[in-house]
């Protein structure tokens, strides 16, 4: 057993982690960055230790200051996190050199999940479909026809140097291949200085779909089902659940049979994500692998009663799985909310400041894992998420309902929150319907934009409450002045020097 | 009998609420007249900032967040704005501020600047990319609003800014 672990990350993952050592009695070292010398995290360690950085978030990266500190502490283990040192094969490889126990996948496993391109190759090798493309020459017209229509219609022809659009171009059917190819050719060289281009299957309105995998060392790996994150803006995803509604029986068996065959096909141990895309037939592409705990691994935890954390530390010490496959079973249905700092009316631009009241949601079967209270401050130097709030239901309906009703309980003032889009987001009809895809906030960005709504209540209370203030100010302001007036010295005794003369 | 002038966030004209506090004794108690229609409420304040209303036979806890003339009040899930104008209520701002305000490339929001893509007396087009910033692993690009030149730059690579600082000032070419 560890008898001392550090955690080598700060908010509200760190937070999470130390309450499941705590709970197997290990422990717990936190460290800090100068930002965070007053963070919440510190509050969950017996120990906690300063990191040195040129920036806040640089100082949750170095390695040789981390691991020294671990050496130098008497550390068994580091549990990395999600983000920051989490994927990274040369922290990894550095703790197994001085003898601490990384909490995570080994460094091969983590360097071959961390080559997108390898791991694509390696799912292919077993089979598992990944999004079809193709790259070569494309001035040889009749060979890029056979190529796209063996991909299929509707293709993406895209730059090889691309990024954010640029050299992108959707082709509907056959006859507009040439002329897309052309359009981006130019576009890619002009934008990248660099004309290459590849055909790939597009994919309209796609589904975000991955399931959680789990190995130990001793070769047993297991899928703990899956969790859709369709829901996303910038890439970043804001509400997952589980079970995806857009899975049957069947294409649940098959997508989390064909996760396993990744995960054991690049030999990985510990928690781990296989990502898919699934298309509106139902079939689903192969991704990547996110080799870490990830920051909605909760909806996995309440799906079924397991501490994803407390398995990582248990398949780090050498332990084996302490189930079968077949003893996992989901019985409920789970969704996660991410609250972040942001201003969803302002094209989701993050938000700083103090928090003036924080006010979780209390519930049966609702979980909030934050890294804030009342009186932290936001800054712009770490990621915006302030809190996790997940549910979980008999069926998909009650944890919407038991969502909306969390949601409209939970009370951040001080920094603009999304808490209120959220409400949008998890009330909107299609929504409700389980008709998700990964634009969904872009197709529906008009109905889930605010309503200005007007309260009664509100301006009546805001009258109120400044009245009242004001009403205390200036009790304020007397009480001042004759605190003057009482300090001024009425006692012969205190004015002793002219008393004496007197005498 | 007290006067408040409420402008509530997004709306033009202020509102005007009067209280009158009903019984001498009880200062939970309270006649609220709101344009031309009136409520007798109940408002109780268990906390800096926390509280419950009363009215119309329901009652609503409610948080209230106070700067300066901003007032913020979180009630039934939703957070609402208001901006509390006392007798003179001040202008916003004047045509000469205004008209400035236009002229600046402001950060809209808390930040870094990580990369200045002009220099003073450089011309530029409409949607120009002009500064870089970035802001809690995000980055935004600030372009020019229309075409013009930089007259002056506020702001250094590297440094942090808050919300609405003046990053450089544009005018029309």
């Amino acid at each position: 057993m560890f008898q001392k672990v550090l955690i080598a990350n700060r908010g509200e993952i760190a937070i999470r982690i130390a309450a499941t050592l705590q709970q197997m009695g290990i422990r717990v070292a936190a460290v800090y960055s100068d930002a965070d010398a007053n963070a919440l995290h510190l509050l969950s360690a017996e120990e906690v230790y300063r990191l040195c950085g040129e920036s806040a978030a640089k100082s949750y990266l170095n390695i040789e200051q981390i691991v020294g500190l671990a050496l130098s502490h008497g550390v068994d283990a580091i549990h990395p996190g999600y983000g920051f040192l989490s994927e990274n094969a040369d922290f990894a490889q550095a703790c197994s050199d001085a003898g601490v126990t990384f909490i995570g996948p080994s460094p091969q496993a983590l360097r071959a999940a961390g080559d997108k391109i390898l791991a694509k190759q390696a799912a292919a090798q077993v089979g598992v479909p990944i999004v079809p493309s193709w790259s070569g020459e494309v001035a040889d017209s009749r060979r890029v026809a056979h190529e796209a229509a063996q991909i299929g219609f509707p293709l993406l022809v895209k730059a090889a140097a691309g990024g954010g659009g640029k050299g992108m171009r959707v082709v509907q059917k056959e006859r507009e291949l040439q002329d897309a190819l052309g359009a981006a050719q130019r576009e890619a060289a002009a934008a990248f200085g660099d004309d290459r281009v590849f055909l790939e299957k597009y994919i309209p309105r796609p589904r975000h779909v991955e399931v959680q995998v789990f190995g130990d060392t001793h070769g047993n790996i297991v899928h703990m089902y899956e969790r859709e994150c369709s829901i996303q803006r910038r890439h970043q995803k804001i509400v997952e659940e589980s079970p995806s509604s857009a899975l049957g029986p069947e294409l649940r068996a098959a997508l989390c049979e064909a996760a396993v065959r990744v995960a054991r096909s690049i030999g990985y141990t510990n928690a781990g994500t296989v990502e898919f895309l699934l298309d509106e037939s139902g079939r689903f592409y192969f991704l990547e692998v996110n080799a870490r705990l990830q920051v909605e691994h909760p909806v996995t935890e309440l799906l079924l009663r397991r501490d994803l954390v407390e398995l990582q530390v248990a398949a780090a010490r050498g332990a084996r799985l302490p189930f079968q496959q077949d003893e996992l079973r989901p019985e409920e249905h789970v969704l996660e909310c991410r609250v972040y700092a942001e201003d969803a009316n302002a094209g989701f631009l993050p938000a700083t400041g103090t928090i003036e009241h924080f006010v979780p949601p209390v519930g049966q079967g609702i979980r909030v894992d934050s890294g804030v209270v009342t009186g932290s401050s936001v800054s712009v130097h770490f990621d915006p998420l302030l809190a996790k709030l997940i549910v979980q239901g008999r069926t998909r309906e009650q944890a919407i309902e038991k969502m909306l009703w969390a949601l409209r309980r939970f009370v951040i003032m001080g920094v603009t929150t999304n808490i209120e889009f959220l409400q949008r987001l998890i009330d909107h009809p299609e929504f409700r319907a389980g008709n998700l895809h990964t634009h969904f906030l872009e197709e529906h960005s008009s109905a889930l934009s605010c309503r200005k709504s007007s309260s009664e209540e509100a301006l009546i209370i805001a009258a109120l409450a400044s009245h009242r203030a004001g009403v205390r100010h200036a009790a304020a302001l007397q009480r001042d002045s004759a605190d003057d007036f009482a300090a001024m010295p009425t006692d012969p005794w205190q004015v002793a020097g002219a008393w004496r003369m007197l005498q | 009998m007290i006067r408040a002038l409420i402008r509530p966030g997004g709306a033009r004209e202020p509102v005007e609420v009067t209280l009158e506090q009903l019984e001498r004794e009880d200062r939970r108690r309270w006649l609220v007249r709101l344009g031309d229609h009136h409520a007798e409420v109940t408002f109780e304040m268990s906390a800096p900032g926390v509280g419950r209303l009363e009215m119309g036979g329901r009652s609503w806890p409610f948080y209230v967040l106070q700067r300066e003339t901003n007032v913020q009040v979180w009630i039934d899930g939703a957070i609402h704005r208001f901006e509390r104008l006392d007798r003179s209520p001040a202008r916003r701002s004047s045509p000469a501020t205004e008209a400035a305000l236009e002229n600046d490339l402001t950060a809209p929001m808390p930040g870094t600047i990580r990369k200045i893509n002009a220099t003073v007396g450089q011309r530029f087009e409409a949607h120009q990319p002009l500064i870089i910033m970035e802001s809690m692993k995000m980055e935004l690009t600030l372009s020019a609003p229309r075409a013009g030149v930089v007259r002056q730059i506020l702001c250094q690579e590297g440094q942090l800014v808050e919300m609405g600082a003046v990053l450089a000032e544009l005018e029309k070419a």
